[in-house]
């Protein structure tokens, strides 16, 4: 496949001024894919650009910056009213909502379906009592569904909020209980950042905000988002390795976490997707944490293709099945495979969604 | 170059492939189905349209085919896809224009932020636009299609497009949509005007299309100043008859109608309150397409006047 | 028990006579209030108060046997926009 245009325009947002009409349009359509417009737009911006695209295309970029804009201030709404409901109880916020209120790149051009928080396990029936008194309430979950978020996962059934309609989804680990990894949370939960100017509101330090967006990302079971997920990889790793000692410390914390694999692959696909600058002697070292071959060369194949917005000018006649692969594999390591045996039956056959 | 111009033949090889340019108001739009009967209509209904630039930039490319599977041969069926997804159920075949022009009305309201996006019918005479804001049932569209076959211009019958940069109505002028009953009065009082076949068993009923004046669909690119909101309500037997909406409530009623009102946040808030100080705002009731016609026309004298007076 | 406001200054007011709406840029939520309960938010978003306070400040210059009604009415008011979460209780 020839440089796709999205990829380009990621890489290099300067190279997007001289596209010409045509090519706009394709970038939009694939962008707007893969929830990326907004991204664009504020890549766009930081860098002064704006007034270099076109009329046209620069309209789809505004009407998407309108929706960014609302979403932000919905996080920081909806995070104000957590915390009154949580008043006392330190929370940690995770991924996008805290991309947004810690002033992080990923947080810029986002749109938010939920927002997530990290709290001691021990506190989980706290948590969920006193956000149901302040007006969330459980989804329509039958008790299949409950006892696979509660016992085998890592967070409560999503509660949504009564009036506001809004979500948040309670974890106490940032991977399931059913994985083989277990990343400890009493070590994520130490090396939290408050955020100045917030009382009991914290971020994950730099290290683990990067180890869980990459566990995020390469072990979960559904790419739709893929190369957004990566983009957010991306811009953490540009920001935090301004600081000399993050990638020691990166590499350190991973193997510690028990999260080297997951970080072979986030930076291996940020590089090859993205060109994420990273130091050779850290992707040398890296090394030693890739799959053995033939399975080091097929995730290769799969994320080449999986990890790209699912718009027809992105995909092959393989991307497909890569992605169907990925949604198992992504199963299988949740799960055990009775349980996966019985998990995909349920799924499938006992509670349609639709 | 209009659509009329293309002959029938070249019209449906193009919609097959690479898809139809054209231009409606403000938006390039590229569709492209394999279906003739779509073909036909799409020909009927969009004539007087501007054909657009396929070398240019496209804001939304739409696609209309029967689906792979089986109801690609057996109750067909059709789906409307949008940069690679499917947003809506598949439909019946039969049903194709009418999801094209749904299709269409979900694109623009999904995502052309830079406008506030009211659910309703807007009409303008004498520099003036009325917006029509009114549930299913109100006869909105039939005082909609009436108004613009007796000198009223057509800037929308479902989607009224105010840019929230000044507050200005922006036409979007496509085919106005009848449903049921309405279909016959219209053709009944209107036998001039141009309607596609009628579709049955969707689930708004009976449905067909009256195609957009030509005069309309020429001026798409005036924009024009907001005169009127006024909701209405036909009413079997019932007089003819204005009455005043307090600001207040008018606000709370034309923000229920937008879609996009709480995307836009608080520039949203504000378009709403400068229309409603911009506007008169009106609960209106009428039994008798001829005596709702003469009130709006002796409405938009009146502003006439006032403004001339104003002038002179 | 003091009465406070939910968000200090991010909401405008719009009036048109005996009518007045409210319009919370945090949550997007728009209310049809009476001008008073507008009146009772700005003065909570000035600063938190007690009833007692409030009605201190409200029936200035009324006479003391419209005090009950106006007590009533703010009372009123403040359920009302606690309902709609523009303001909250807290414990002195």
């Amino acid at each position: 496949m020839s440089e796709l245009l999205i990829l380009s325009a990621l890489r290099l947002p300067a190279s997007m001024p001289k596209l010409g009409l045509q090519q706009w349009d394709l970038l939009i359509r694939q962008a707007r894919r893969g929830n990326l417009l907004a991204r664009l737009h504020s890549l766009l911006a930081q860098a002064g650009l704006l007034d270099h695209v076109p009329y046209q295309p620069r309209q789809h970029l505004e009407w998407t910056r309108v929706t960014a804009d609302r979403h932000a201030q919905a996080v920081r709404t909806e995070v104000a009213r957590i915390q009154q409901a949580l008043s006392g109880q330190p929370v940690i916020l995770l991924k996008g909502a805290a991309y947004v209120i810690a002033g992080l790149p990923p947080g810029a051009g986002r749109v938010f379906s939920d927002i997530d928080i990290l709290v001691p396990k021990a506190q989980l029936l706290d948590v969920e009592s006193a956000l149901l008194a302040h007006g969330w309430m459980a989804s329509q979950h039958d008790a299949y569904d409950q006892r696979y978020y509660r016992e085998w996962m890592h967070e409560l059934p999503p509660l949504q909020h009564m009036l506001r309609e809004t979500t948040i989804d309670v974890h106490h680990a940032i991977l399931p209980q059913t994985m083989a990894m277990h990343p400890d949370s009493n070590a994520l939960r130490a090396a939290a950042v408050p955020l100045a100017g917030y009382q009991d509101l914290l971020v994950l330090a730099p290290t683990d905000m990067v180890l869980h967006s990459a566990a995020h990302l390469f072990y979960e079971s559904e790419l739709f988002n893929g190369l957004r997920d990566l983009v957010d990889l991306d811009a953490l790793l540009r920001h935090f390795s301004q600081t000399p000692e993050f990638w020691h410390q990166l590499t350190q914390r991973a193997g510690d976490l028990g999260l080297t694999r997951c970080l072979y692959y986030a930076l291996r696909y940020t590089r090859m997707l993205l060109h994420t600058p990273i130091p050779p002697p850290v992707a040398a070292a890296i090394e030693d944490a890739r799959p053995p071959f033939p399975i080091s060369a097929i995730m290769d194949v799969l994320y080449r293709r999986a990890l790209l917005p699912d718009h027809a000018s992105c995909v092959d006649h393989a991307t497909f099945a890569a992605r169907k692969c990925l949604y198992v594999r992504g199963n299988w390591l949740r799960m055990p495979p009775l349980k996966l045996a019985r998990h995909l039956f349920h799924k499938a056959f006992i509670s349609p969604r639709h | 170059m209009i659509v009329s111009d293309l002959p029938s033949a070249e019209l449906g090889t193009r919609l097959a492939d690479p898809g139809l340019h054209l231009v409606t108001g403000q938006f390039q739009l590229c569709i492209r189905s394999p279906i003739p009967a779509l073909a036909a209509t799409i020909g009927l209904m969009y004539a007087d349209y501007p054909l657009g630039n396929a070398q240019g930039f496209t804001d939304f490319h739409v696609t209309l085919e029967h689906p792979t599977g089986l109801r690609r041969w057996w109750r067909k069926q059709v789906v409307f896809e949008f940069d690679s997804a499917l947003p809506f159920k598949p439909l019946p075949a039969t049903q194709a224009f009418p999801m094209l022009e749904w299709g269409l009305n979900w694109c623009v309201s999904s995502y052309a932020n830079l406008y506030l996006i009211i659910h309703a019918a807007v009409v303008e005479k004498n520099g003036f636009a009325a917006i029509l804001p009114a549930p299913p049932g109100s006869g909105k569209s039939t005082l909609c299609a009436a108004l613009v076959t007796r000198g009223w211009r057509l800037l929308s019958d479902e989607l009224t497009l105010i840019r929230t940069a000044d507050g200005r109505i922006v036409p979007l002028p496509r085919p106005v949509s009848l449903k049921n009953a309405s279909i016959e009065i219209m053709q009944t009082y209107a036998p001039q005007a141009v309607f596609s076949p009628k579709v049955f068993d969707t689930v708004k009923g009976t449905i067909a299309h009256m195609k957009a004046p030509a005069d309309s669909v020429a001026r798409a690119a005036e924009d024009a100043c907001p005169g009127w909101i006024i909701f209405p309500k036909y009413q079997a037997g019932a007089a003819t008859s204005f009455v005043p909406i307090s600001p207040a409530h008018g606000l709370m009623r034309l923000a229920d109608n937008a879609f996009n009102y709480s995307s836009l946040g608080l520039q949203g808030f504000e378009t709403v309150a400068g229309l409603i100080d911009a506007c008169e705002v009106i609960d209106f009731t009428y039994s008798v397409i001829d005596e709702a016609i003469a009130a709006f026309d002796a409405l938009a004298a009146e502003a006439l006047e006032r403004q001339t007076g104003k002038a002179s | 028990m003091i009465w406070i406001a939910c968000t200090s200054q991010l909401v405008v007011q719009r009036r048109w006579g005996d009518e007045c709406i409210l319009y919370d840029i945090d949550s997007g939520n728009t209310h049809l209030v009476t001008p008073l309960a507008a009146e009772v938010l700005t003065r909570l978003q000035e600063h938190p108060a007690d009833m007692d306070s409030l009605i201190l400040f409200f029936a200035a210059g009324e006479v003391p046997c419209a005090l009950p009604e106006i007590r009533a009415t703010i009372a009123t008011i403040l359920d009302d926009l606690e309902r709609i979460d523009l303001v909250r209780r807290c414990a002195a």
